[in-house]
């Protein structure tokens, strides 16, 4: 189901990975509670376009991934 | 320009280094900039003892008054490594026995939640701390201002010195707080590491997101304003009458992001990260980049070139002919003008890279290219140091670092020395030059576009070929890094207009490490082959004899029977030997070895036009031409493939600290690039 993700804005529920990857995130911002924006995706396979506060990020999709999000609009 | 207030020779003392100030950010906040502000570009990159990693380090300039030594640390986003340049300002921070107390912390005003961790990891480490607060420029931009006072206060009594990277201003302000009293007092104890786990980073960066919040204010101090920032930057916003309910607004607010900061770049990443033109844009901005530089460091290549051989003319005015002639021309003015030629191109390379990074284009383009640099089991991060590769192999591969799985490290470090480096122009410029004499310039034009191409080719076949050799073998190379999982993670810095000054004056920075680092080797690797082309003199019977029993004439002699598959005979032998300094040497030691044969009828002519008429009637023992189709398409894809350099294999290695992954590049890459000249030779005399 993940692997749809689309275009919109999103809570963070849960974040998974490894305990590097998972701090990491939590550096950067991205937490349980936080929102976010998926902007768009970049083409054949290309990475997500995310907007976290005022901070634009690219992610993978295997990153995203890790983050349990549920969709707010 | 004045040259010492960067840090001399002698290793870094005990004492110097408890003096210096550290500068420590997260990438992208204008850490580097403020920098080259504080030491007016004057630095020196420093190999920190026991690693791989250098980190710049400089005096502050003279018109501040007394100096003050200054370090820059590669940019992190905590104080706990995830990759091997941020294990290195950890290092900095932590394990320098004696330490240094004093930090200058620098934060992004446009990303204050975020980059103020570092500033509270600094505080709880018990550093003497000063806060450096970039880009409120362009928080001004769009009406805000950020309340220095408050937040000092609300940081516990911590120094903050706004910065403007743009004009420099603030600067003086920052020196000025570095001598403070406070400030240079060391501490009781030594700094310590605390690691912050998951549960503390996260109440730090809510904690940080109010204080943004409460800090930055609407410069008109309009309250309206005010009730929108607060939710911009993502305060718990208990003010719902605010939002209208249309989309935007419910976005905005649901976000907690300002979309006045962020509206400009959103306007641009509507276009350059645009699902059908994105990688359309990226192609147009790169040719155009490849095309410019190629278009702009020609001329310049050529003047150096044109300078160096008046200088050669101009000498045999003063200089009575003879040995001293001969070793001044030949010897000294031929290296150096081998060091110099391709700087142009390099420094063109780094301008233009500079230039992308400082626009905010850099980090898209990688993010762009990431899916199908990801199908080689490499990714975004290692378009940088690959795009590097292009102006010269040595930089490139230390710019790898900023890659934090080691697979992909090391892989990416496997083939930056296929891409095409401008050591190699000279080299494809006498041989194109050959293969298209009297033909128009676009045919080669066109081939020269096609060996770029044709590098990559083979670098991406390369780098599919390894990529699976480390996943099967679970070699040690594969697993040993800090995180051998591949992560993109990459930010996207707003879009803002470069400053050119700082970009040239760090393109130039960088240019003249390049020099410092790569130009004595090459320098004294022409030396020796002066030496090695000239003694022992011969018998007296004419300069043919004297290089053919000179040392590389002998050595050329014993290895003629590995080149002859190839088609070419000991004296290109020699040429291809000589280029193991570094690759354009082939063209110089090819005009030593064939002008010392052609007599002195070609003075005249330019030393390449010369070159190329010896090489037109040059033949072997036997009578025929060395130079044909054949050898000459042989020679190139060899040239393409080889990896003949010592400075990039000393930096592989002191990179990559595996002997083993050096010797089995350098192998593989040339034997590889041997077997398929010999191929392309083989084949084409069937035909």
């Amino acid at each position: 189901m993940m692997s749809q993700v689309n275009v919109g804005v999103f809570r963070v529920d849960q974040v998974g990975g490894s305990k590097d990857l998972q701090l990491r995130l939590h550096e950067l911002g991205f937490f349980r509670g936080t929102e976010l924006e998926v902007l768009k995706k970049i083409p054949f396979g290309g990475p997500f376009v995310v907007r976290l506060g005022n901070t634009l990020l690219a992610l993978r999709e295997d990153e995203l991934k890790l983050l349990s999000l549920s969709r707010v609009l | 320009m004045k040259k010492d207030n960067s840090v001399g020779a002698k290793p870094e003392g005990a004492t110097e280094f408890s003096e210096a100030v550290l500068l420590v950010g997260s990438p992208n906040t204008g850490k580097t900039t403020l920098f080259n502000w504080l030491t007016n570009s004057h630095y020196k990159t420093v190999n920190y003892p026991g690693s791989t990693v250098d980190y710049a380090r400089a005096r502050t300039s003279e018109r501040y008054g007394e100096p003050i030594e200054i370090l820059d640390t590669p940019g992190v986003y905590s104080f706990t490594p995830h990759s091997d340049d941020e294990r290195v300002t950890h290092d900095l921070l932590f394990n320098k026995n004696p330490f240094s107390h004093k930090l200058v912390v620098v934060i992004d005003a446009t990303q204050l939640d975020r980059t103020l961790l570092l500033v509270d990891q600094a505080v709880a480490a018990g550093f003497r701390v000063l806060v450096a607060l970039t880009m409120g420029d362009m928080l001004e931009r769009e009406g805000y201002v950020v309340d220095i006072q408050q937040l000092s206060q609300k940081l516990g009594g911590v120094p903050v010195v706004p910065i403007n990277g743009l004009l420099g201003g603030g600067v003086e302000d920052l020196i000025r707080k570095l001598r403070d009293v406070s400030f240079q007092a060391p501490p009781l104890v030594k700094p310590q590491f605390f690691s912050f786990g998951i549960e503390k980073v996260q109440e730090l960066v809510k904690k940080n997101k109010e204080l943004a919040g409460a800090v930055i204010k609407p410069r008109d101090s309009v309250n309206k304003l005010k009730v929108d920032l607060q939710e911009a930057c993502g305060l718990s916003s208990e003010t719902k009458e605010v939002s209208s309910g249309s989309k935007e607004a419910m976005r905005n607010k649901v976000t907690g992001s300002s979309p006045s900061v962020l509206s400009r770049s959103l306007k641009w990443d509507a276009w350059l990260l645009d699902a059908r033109f994105g990688l359309l844009f990226f192609f147009l901005i790169m040719s155009g980049v490849f095309a410019l530089i190629y278009d702009l460091a020609t001329p310049f290549a050529d003047g150096i070139d044109a300078l160096f051989s008046f200088f050669a003319d101009q000498l045999t005015l003063y200089i009575p002919a003879g040995l001293l002639l001969d070793f001044i021309n030949e010897g000294v003015l031929a290296s150096f003008a081998g060091v110099f030629v391709f700087v142009p191109q390099i420094l063109f390379l780094f301008l233009a890279i500079t230039f992308l990074e400082h626009s905010g284009y850099l980090a898209r383009a990688a993010a762009l290219i990431d899916a199908p640099l990801a199908r080689l089991g490499l990714g975004g991060r290692s378009f940088v140091p690959l795009l590097s590769g292009f102006a010269c192999a040595v930089p490139a591969v230390m710019a790898a670092r900023n890659i934090p799985a080691k697979r992909e490290r090391m892989l990416a470090i496997f083939v930056i020395p296929l891409m095409t480096c401008s050591a190699r122009l000279p080299v494809y410029a006498l041989l194109l030059g050959f293969l298209f004499y009297n033909k128009p310039s676009w045919m080669a034009g066109m081939a020269l576009s096609a060996l770029y191409l044709g590098a990559i080719v083979v670098g991406a076949v390369a780098a599919k070929i390894f990529s699976k050799i480390l996943a099967r073998s679970g070699s040690p190379l594969a697993g040993a890094g800090m995180s051998s999982n591949q992560s993109l993670l990459l930010e996207l810095p707003l879009y803002r207009r470069p400053r050119l000054g700082m970009v040239l004056r760090q393109s130039l920075a960088k240019t003249l490490s390049y020099i410092k680092k790569a130009g004595p080797v090459i320098f004294a690797f022409a030396i020796l082959l002066w030496f090695a082309t000239n003694f022992p003199k011969g018998s007296g019977e004419g300069g043919e004899s004297t290089l053919a029993t000179s040392y590389a004439g002998q050595l050329g002699h014993v290895l003629e029977p590995v080149f002859e598959p190839m088609g070419v005979d000991w004296r290109v032998g020699v040429g291809l030997i000589s280029a193991f300094a570094a690759r354009e040497v082939f063209v110089s030691s090819l005009a030593v070895i064939f002008n010392i044969e052609g007599g002195d009828e070609a003075d005249e002519e330019s030393m390449q036009q010369s070159l190329i008429s010896s090489m037109q009637t040059a033949t072997n023992q036997n009578g025929r031409p060395i130079f044909t189709l054949g050898s000459v398409l042989g020679l190139l894809v060899f040239v393409m493939i080889a990896l003949q350099c010592t400075s990039t294999t000393g930096v592989v290695l002191r990179e990559t600290g595996s002997v083993s992954f050096a010797v089995m590049q350098v192998v593989v890459l040339n034997l590889v690039a041997y077997i398929l000249a010999v191929l392309i030779y083989q084949v084409s005399q069937i035909w």
